[in-house]
């Protein structure tokens, strides 16, 4: 999803920084608040970081015959909420565009807003609602992943429709778009769906207490991680 | 043995490496006789990098939560095993989720090879640009620097390390501290089957 420097004309990049830098400051606020209130939670925040941090370095083959970056941060989102996701996001951001060359500061916001916002709101959208269907934890972990996964590109497509419409209109070129980035990326949700499955397990299992006290998953949890419902 | 599996990994991880940079054709010894997309020959690079890094942060880790015991500085502050399990723990080596997950995780990278052999991959980061290009558009701006070919496959390595490192330290000193936890439980059920 990462737009390339210069490649968003003058009045877009500025209008999706704008929208960008508010949600990234209350990530921030949220941050310093949940790194107070749970002082042993900073490790977990590391870690989603450095997911965050592999999974979007690894530029994986489709079935379309190209290659594409899965984003890591709807696991981000369901543990500590979109704010912190979108912190989290916007740190791998520069250091892709600073050291890599990949993306842009002035398509930072863009990026940011795709990546870190919409992709992170619909990964804790899903898991709200799977919770309140008591569907199993992986199960809801698996679609809410992959599924924010592609909502970054499909916002991806739309941003830049918006700034390069077609002589037939504005979804003509979302259509064209998103040929290009969302197809591809169908495969690739799937496999980052998985990895994230097998790292949320992972904390079920051994960190449970902790994220049963920030409210994301209850007491008591079965061996393999599965919450136990009683009653 | 202790250190098998470090052991297996220090030695398989640097071989295949050595094996790669030489099917590649960067080392003078031979030419290049594997041929790969670039994004995937990046790809490769940095899953080794990831993996390597993981193990060493995974041992450093694991190191890291057997020393908190010594020290006395672990307390037990995970304590979800439902008492039923902890008194007979029978350890599971094989989840069937699991493997069917891996499993279909493999597929889905290893498929697209199969499918389209002559694909050559290339990233949608740059098939996006591309189609605006193609609509007469420059960019008001380019990055101040580009990088070749070798420095990406370095700095995407680096990238994936670092986060490899963190995810293999906190992994290990997890299951570090859940084994000691694991042993001292055993130590009390033999206490306690003793007086009995």
């Amino acid at each position: 999803m990462h737009i390339q420097e210069g490649f968003l004309p003058n009045p877009w990049w500025e209008i999706w920084w704008l929208l960008a830098i508010p949600i990234i400051a209350y990530g921030v606020y949220k941050l310093s608040k949940v790194t107070k209130e749970f002082p042993e939670a900073k490790p977990l925040l590391a870690l989603m970081g450095a997911f965050i941090f592999v999974i979007s370095a690894l530029k994986l083959p489709s079935v379309t015959g190209s290659s594409s970056h899965p984003t890591g941060s709807g696991l981000a989102a369901i543990i500590f909420g979109p704010g912190v996701a979108s912190v989290l996001s916007a740190i791998a951001l520069v250091f892709q565009a600073l050291l890599l060359a990949h993306g842009g500061l002035t398509t930072l916001g863009a990026n940011d807003v795709s990546m870190g916002i919409i992709g992170p709101v619909i990964a804790i959208a899903i898991w709200i609602i799977g919770r309140k269907a008591r569907i199993s934890n992986s199960v809801v972990v698996f679609i809410a992943v992959a599924l924010s996964d592609l909502a970054t590109y499909v916002v991806t497509s739309a941003q830049l429709a918006l700034a390069f419409p077609t002589a037939a209109g504005v979804f003509d070129s979302f259509l064209r778009f998103a040929a290009i980035y969302s197809i591809t990326q169908v495969p690739l949700a799937i496999g980052e769906a998985i990895l994230a499955v097998f790292l949320f397990d992972f904390l079920a299992k051994y960190k449970s207490k902790l994220l049963s006290s920030m409210k994301v998953i209850k007491l008591p949890v079965s061996e393999e991680g599965e919450e136990v419902h009683t009653q | 043995m202790k250190y098998k599996y470090y052991l297996i990994l220090a030695v398989a991880l640097p071989t295949s490496l050595l094996m790669y940079i030489t099917a590649l054709g960067f080392t003078p010894w031979v030419g290049a006789f594997l041929k790969l997309p670039p994004e995937t020959e990046t790809l490769l690079f940095t899953i080794q990098a990831g993996v390597g890094a993981a193990t060493i942060g995974h041992f450093f880790g694991y190191k890291r939560a057997k020393k908190g015991k010594k020290n006395g500085k672990l307390e037990h502050e995970e304590t979800i095993l439902p008492t039923a399990t902890r008194e007979k723990k029978k350890r599971k080596t094989f989840s069937l989720k699991y493997a069917v997950l891996l499993v279909v995780m493999l597929a889905i990278f290893i498929a697209p090879f199969i499918i389209n052999p002559t694909a050559n991959f290339s990233g949608t980061d740059g098939q996006g640009p591309q189609a605006i290009q193609d609509q007469g558009y420059n960019p008001w701006l380019t990055p101040f620097f580009t990088l070749s070919h070798t420095d990406e496959i370095l700095l995407f390595s680096l990238q994936v390390a670092i986060g490899g490192t963190i995810i293999g330290y906190f992994v290990g000193h997890e299951r570090g501290k859940r084994a000691i936890e694991e042993e001292d439980i055993a130590r009390l059920n033999h206490k306690v089957s003793q007086k009995e």
